[in-house]
């Protein structure tokens, strides 16, 4: 029994052996060489052959699958870090379009106004105890011949004017301020008016002063600086009426403006010197004289 | 037993894995070992199994690598298998002659495998599935091309002969070196079953 078992292991074994060999001779041989024997072996080994390589083909799905859901966590690191980084580039890049954008305003202002102009950064802000901006000051100076009275602008409109300077920079007088004063006019109906700052801390206001009660001014009109007095150039937008007092007594109405300006987000302005000044006050006169006859011809 | 030959089997599939996991993150070429030669190595020095049983599990690691790892089916099988056959008719203890001992014969059956594989190829496959200028992985593709190939139309390259030589000694080398800790995982799976056979064994306290 022993002896048995023992060729019967032996037999196996050279069976083993035998299988892969003539196997990988059935396989490998060229197919225009192979014979009867290999075609039989090619034939026997098929079926199973295609059930083992299902199986592989099984498994390594799952092992890829399993590797994937591995590697997954490291992708996902690696995208949070980019994401971060392109979330940080596309506030820089919107950060930079929106100044691109201010500049390209500031520039289209500068050639609207024409002449002499100056531009300047913000560089310092006085604020009151409710965060509104009570004074600002320009990176432009005496040297750089800014004097004190010079108009203020900002893509959007009047800002104020210089009130101050020093060697390289100067102070800004708001035309919310208090102390300022500017004439203005209101574009739809015409009526003059001065416009003074109220100087309240915790918002941007002004009022006009000498607005005669018969001007049918409504809220929501626009004003605009009427170059009387040679200090600003005209047709500056200056803000837009707010509210309406009427009394039954007095001469002059009550009328509040919300200025055009948001002194809070401002950056760029550009500075009106004396040139500039001159050149829109010539503009504006012609202005006046195109328009006096047509005024007349009816 | 059959634990223990199923233990073997998924050693060698684990094994497997993990070599073409490292192998995809690591570039192993031209140090990568055949884990599964120390297994059947191992089972090739125990004398207490059956032979019958060790050409198995043989087989079946042979088929395994010749499924996953694409190459001609049977080649890896009669190799493992043959490997097997040799060292159990050995009858070397391994155990009994110290690491370098193992590692030397490791390496030396790894590079009588390795040179198994070539002369395989080399008398089953048609020379002009083997041409000189195949790149340096296809071992076995160049080496055939060197013995069977015209070599007047295509005369051999001392690069092709050193490159396969020095590949199949790299091979062999990480082979030998990996193979301790091989071993000691084939002893960590006999030991479970001894443990496991004692205390089955053992009067109940």
């Amino acid at each position: 029994m022993n002896q048995f078992k023992r060729l019967r292991d032996a037999a196996i074994s050279v069976l083993l052996l035998a299988v892969p060999f003539f196997v990988l001779s059935a396989h490998l041989r060229d197919p225009a060489r192979t014979n009867a024997f290999d075609q039989w072996v090619l034939r026997a080994t098929s079926g199973i052959q295609s059930v083992a390589a299902s199986t592989a083909r099984w498994v390594s799905d799952v092992l890829e699958e399993y590797v994937f859901l591995v590697e997954v966590g490291q992708d996902n690191e690696r995208l949070r870090a980019q994401v971060a980084r392109l979330e940080e580039e596309r506030q820089r890049l919107r950060a930079e379009g929106l100044e691109n954008r201010r500049l390209r305003s500031l520039l289209q202002l500068r050639e609207r106004i024409g002449g002499d102009v100056l531009p300047a950064e913000v560089i310092g802000r006085d604020v009151s105890p409710f965060f509104r901006v009570t004074r600002i000051e320009l990176d432009r100076g005496e040297r750089d011949r800014v004097q004190p009275g010079m108009p203020v602008v900002g893509t959007r409109g009047l800002v104020g004017q210089v009130r101050r300077t020093f060697g390289h920079y100067c102070d800004v007088l708001l035309v919310v301020d208090r102390s300022s004063a500017v004439d203005v006019v209101v574009q739809r109906t015409g009526a003059r008016g001065m416009l003074r700052g109220t100087g309240e801390s915790e918002r941007y206001m002004s009022r006009v002063q000498y607005l005669g009660r018969e001007d049918a001014v409504r809220v929501g009109d626009l004003l605009h600086t009427s170059g009387l007095g040679q200090r600003f150039p005209a047709s500056i937008l200056v803000g837009r009426v707010s509210r309406i007092v009427r009394q039954d007594f007095g001469l002059w109405q009550e009328v509040e403006v919300t200025p055009a300006v948001d002194f809070s987000t401002l950056d760029e302005v550009l500075v009106l010197t004396e040139g500039s000044r001159a050149q829109s006050l010539e503009e504006a006169a012609e202005d006046a004289d195109d328009e006096a006859p047509r005024v007349q011809e009816p | 037993m059959l634990l223990r030959n199923l233990a073997f089997l998924t050693l060698g599939f684990v094994l497997l894995v993990v070599q073409a996991a490292v192998a995809s993150h690591v570039p192993l070429h031209p140090f990568t070992p055949n884990l599964l030669l120390p297994i059947v190595l191992y089972l090739g020095m125990q004398h207490e199994s059956q032979m019958l049983r060790g050409a198995m599990i043989s087989f079946l690691l042979g088929y395994l690598v010749d499924e996953f790892c694409g190459s001609p089916i049977g080649l890896q099988t009669f190799v493992l298998v043959a490997t097997f056959m040799v060292a159990w008719g050995a009858g070397i203890r391994l155990w009994m002659r110290g690491l370098v001992f193992q590692l030397g014969l490791v390496f030396a059956v790894a590079m009588v495998a390795g040179g198994t594989i070539l002369a395989l190829r080399a008398i089953f496959s048609p020379p002009e599935a083997f041409p000189l200028s195949m790149p340096a992985e296809s071992l076995a593709g160049e080496a055939v091309g060197l013995l069977v190939a015209d070599a007047e139309a295509h005369p051999p390259l001392v690069g092709n002969v050193l490159g396969i030589a020095l590949t199949l000694v790299a091979s062999s080398l990480a082979t030998a070196l990996s193979a301790p800790l091989v071993f000691a995982m084939a002893r960590r799976i006999d030991a479970l079953r001894t443990r496991r056979r004692d205390a089955e064994g053992s009067p109940a306290p």
